[in-house]
């Protein structure tokens, strides 16, 4: 009887603390975004450095750059702090004209002299940016007059060719050539640090939004900006961490956020038939590959990295991966130019063999592939041994995790390594990363990819690829890069397994996301009763 | 006086030598983890000039011996560096992040060390009967289930089915800045402000997890204590007490309780000092902000500064609560002095 009695009290008391407790929902507020999220993987808001989800996000929506990629079709570059540009007859000197009126979040005006502060910072920290314009010509030694300083609203560039105007402009719609407030961050500025150390908690620029506050490893909050001209109908965006996908898909469910990020293919699943949730595919930002070392004997041959191809079962990937994969062998998209609807590889144990053979390739070669868990991977990875196996190679399959991982791909101290590799929605910056390579073993400081790290060079494709940056003609540019595409996938070092595009679901009420090089852009969402409908 | 003299100095030299143990090995484990902490401040987009540059800055380029004398003394003085995660220094966010453990861990500990001590209690004193299945079978349910499973049950049911619990987090993320939190501890810090609102949202927040955890506490306890009920009615005192005619409430609550007391307390000391530990999984699924989410994100991130602080402070805390407990079984039982 005792027993039975407490039970009850016990059960009754949960019940009670739970319903009194439970405060009216909040989240029907309208201009209030809650985004679920991997907030612990935020290391700093400094736009010219943030290499993780939330970081890049907040860049797009706290700085605003040159240029910007239009909100309905993200190829289309429009102005955006610029109101104009010119290009000398040379197509080598561009100029661009900023507009009167946009402002920083310090209520100081955008000028020329903060555009040229910005590009150097990118520039000197290191980072993509760096990379973004190393690939423009620009070195250490040419960075400081690359950009000047004309007046208050006109700024030059001087590069070293004529680059096609697409390439150009991309560049400065690029987040890391987000225009930083320089005469904030130079006040601030600690050590030489650039303002790194302010922006690591702060922002300091001109978008639509501010951080205003991060709580590490629990949340990030950005507010309406005061001064920027238009303003968004979103008061607050915040990204709410929530390491259990489980417990996102929970909160998306019951409404009590806004949109869940990096859920797996499963929860999504468990989301799909929910009345008041829609999920948002973005455009493809992610290659999965797997990487041969040609540095190491016997991918050295090409026949053998041929081989490989023909071990995988490349209808897997989209079975498991459901609508976030897509099926391809090459890293091109429909939209690009080179790109062919093509498969040159299927499933083919006794072609593999064949040219196993032919390369020398002892039945019982060991090759150790290296992977990261991310979900889907594993069972594709598991079939490709299986087959290796029958063709008499065989594959020693390990599971990493990424910190130890990636400084080994970085070191070209593997054999076989499983990636999951951004992709530009730029032609040439997808060719660059995994085709352009034109000495081999010198380390390009600044234009690493996989082609460098898996220490494959190609002089063709990078002759071809250093064609298509300057190449005017639409037609001859498609040749050039259809050929790269082709020495790709016939001869490199990069073996694709699918492209992958990520998936947001999101409540029915939210509309209008857009995606800057795939990256989506919070700022300009709407959250609306009737779901964005008209 | 001299004995007393010897008996300290024992005590604080051997804590001394474990906690020099503890740091040598937390520094040997950071060196020879795959790990690399570069690409975990700069992430592994950066290029190699800024790997450089970041690696020098960490001191990472210094010989080993310099770099542990380095690690030594700061570790001593409790300075474990600036962690990655948050660039501020990591005993500063242990002061974050242990507040929402102790609040969770410590009420649930206490709660399901009641609970499960009536319960085990009960159950000795209903041997094999109905009320001892019930708990046994509870107790091992629960007992058994992964407690990641169970916090994800209870939230499926609690918050999606019934609607009861207001869902994951400390607080409703809209209520955050809307009150100072001085002390880390919502609960105290709601009530400083006269933010009854807010208060309300944390107990109800609090609820579900609270209720898990306690109720895994309340497993533990109710075997052990079941378990040293039974040995202690075997006993002669017991039949003696019986034999006088006392009531079995008495007989179980005076007598046997009374001689479960240090067993008790050895429990404790296990149980509060994993509490604070961190029920890592289930601060995961209820997106707890407490030290074992700081823990875990730290491994990931291969933060070592934060990774040292933590190890440290967790063995700390069972240094303390093993000599707290030496001290309550002096207390508790005159004999063992």
């Amino acid at each position: 009887v005792i027993v039975s009695r407490i039970f009850v009290a016990l059960i009754g008391a949960v019940a009670l603390a739970s319903c009194s407790g439970n405060s009216p929902r909040s989240n029907e507020s309208r201009d209030v975004l809650v985004i679920s999220g991997d907030v612990a993987q935020v290391s700093t808001f400094d736009p010219a450095i943030a290499s993780d989800d939330i970081g890049r996000q907040t860049a797009l929506a706290t700085y605003d750059r040159l240029v910007t990629r239009d909100a309905v079709n993200s190829t289309v570059i429009v102005p955006s702090l610029a109101e104009s540009w010119t290009v000398s007859p040379d197509g080598k000197r561009w100029v661009f004209k900023i507009r009167q009126g946009p402002f920083f979040a310090s209520k100081s005006p955008v000028t020329a002299d903060d555009v040229q502060y910005s590009v150097i910072r990118a520039w000197r920290k290191g980072a993509q940016g760096k990379v973004e314009l190393s690939q423009l010509g620009v070195t250490d030694a040419s960075v400081d007059t690359f950009v000047t300083v004309i007046d208050d609203r006109h700024v030059a560039f001087h590069f070293d060719k004529a680059y096609l105007p697409p390439i150009i402009l991309s560049l400065f719609a690029h987040r890391t050539m987000s225009v930083v407030d320089a005469k904030l961050l130079r006040r601030v500025e600690k050590e030489g640090d650039l303002g790194s150390g302010y922006l690591r908690r702060k922002s300091a620029g001109s978008g639509p939004f501010r951080v205003a506050h991060w709580a590490a490893g629990r949340y990030a909050m950005l507010d309406r900006q005061p001064y920027f001209g238009r303003q968004p109908s979103l008061r607050r965006i915040i990204f709410q961490h929530m390491p259990e996908p489980s417990s996102a898909a929970y909160a998306l469910r019951r409404q009590d956020i806004d949109v869940a990020t990096r859920l797996p293919d499963d929860a999504l699943e468990g989301l799909a038939d929910v009345d008041t949730i829609h999920i948002e595919r973005g455009p493809v930002v992610f290659a999965n590959i797997i990487m041969m070392n040609t540095a190491k004997a016997p991918l050295n041959d090409v026949r053998v990295r041929r081989a490989l191809r023909y071990l995988i079962d490349y209808s897997i990937m989209t079975k498991l991966g459901r609508d976030s994969q897509v099926e391809s062998q090459s890293l091109l998209q429909p939209f690009q130019p080179g790109y062919r609807d093509r498969k040159l590889y299927q499933q083919n144990i006794a072609q593999a063999k064949k040219l196993l053979a032919q390369a020398g390739v002892k039945s019982g070669t060991v090759l150790p592939l290296r992977a990261t868990e991310n979900g889907i991977i594993r069972p594709i990875l598991e079939k490709f041994q299986q087959n290796a196996g029958l063709a008499g190679l065989r594959i020693a399959l390990s599971f990493e995790p990424p910190s130890s991982l990636y400084p080994a791909i970085r070191g070209r101290e593997y054999t076989l390594a499983y990636a999951r590799n951004g992709l530009s929605i730029e032609v040439d910056g997808v060719l660059t990363d995994f085709g352009w390579n034109p000495t081999v073993n010198d380390k390009m400081m600044a234009t690493f990819g996989p082609a460098f790290e898996t220490s494959w060079s190609n002089q063709e494709a990078s002759g071809l690829i250093d064609r298509g940056r300057v190449e005017t003609d639409p037609a001859l540019r498609a040749k050039l890069y259809a050929r790269v595409d082709d020495i790709l996938q016939r001869d490199s070092s990069t073996l694709v397994l699918s492209q992958e595009k990520p998936m947001f679901p999101m409540r029915k009420s939210i509309s209008g996301l857009r995606f800057s090089d795939g990256i989506p852009m919070w700022a300009w969402v709407r959250k609306d009763a009737n779901g964005g409908q008209p | 006086m001299k004995a007393q003299f010897y008996r300290y100095s024992g005590a604080i030299t051997s804590i001394f030598v474990t906690i020099l143990g503890l740091v040598t090995l937390v520094f040997m484990i950071g060196q020879l983890l795959p790990a690399d902490p570069v690409l975990a401040v700069i992430g592994p987009e950066a290029p190699p000039a800024q790997y450089e540059a970041t690696r020098k800055a960490m001191g990472l380029d210094r010989p080993l011996a310099e770099r542990y004398v380095i690690y030594l003394g700061n570790a001593l003085t409790l300075d474990f560096g600036t962690s990655l995660i948050s660039g501020e220094p990591v005993a500063r966010d242990i002061s974050v992040f242990l507040p929402a453990t102790i609040e969770l861990g410590l009420t649930s500990t206490i709660l399901g060390g009641i609970v499960g001590t009536v319960f085990g209690m009960l159950a000795a004193a209903n041997r094999n009967k109905w009320p001892d299945m019930l708990v046994r079978t509870i107790g091992l349910t629960i007992y058994s289930m992964p407690s990641f499973l169970l916090g994800l049950l209870m939230l499926l049911l609690f918050y999606v089915v019934l609607g009861w619990s207001p869902g994951p987090g400390r607080l409703s993320i809209y209520l955050e800045q809307t009150f100072a939190q001085r002390t880390g501890f919502f609960i105290i810090d709601t009530i400083i402000a006269g933010d009854w609102a807010a208060l309300r949202n944390v107990l109800s927040h609090m609820a579900l997890p609270l209720t898990v955890l306690a109720a895994i506490n309340a497993a533990w306890f109710s075997r052990f204590v079941r378990t040293f009920a039974l040995e202690e009615m075997g006993r002669e005192y017991v039949l003696t007490a019986r034999v006088k005619g006392l009531p079995e409430r008495l007989v179980l609550w005076r007598h046997i309780f009374v001689n479960l007391r240090v067993q008790l307390v050895t429990i404790s000391a296990v149980a509060i000092a994993g509490s604070l530990e961190g029920a890592v999984l289930l601060e995961a699924v209820f997106a707890w902000p407490g030290f074992g989410q700081y823990f875990v994100q730290a491994l990931g991130k291969g933060d070592m500064n934060a990774i040292s602080g933590c190890v440290m402070l967790t063995g700390l805390l069972f240094i303390i609560m093993n000599l707290a407990a030496d001290r309550l079984y002096h207390m508790l039982d005159r004999r063992t002095q």
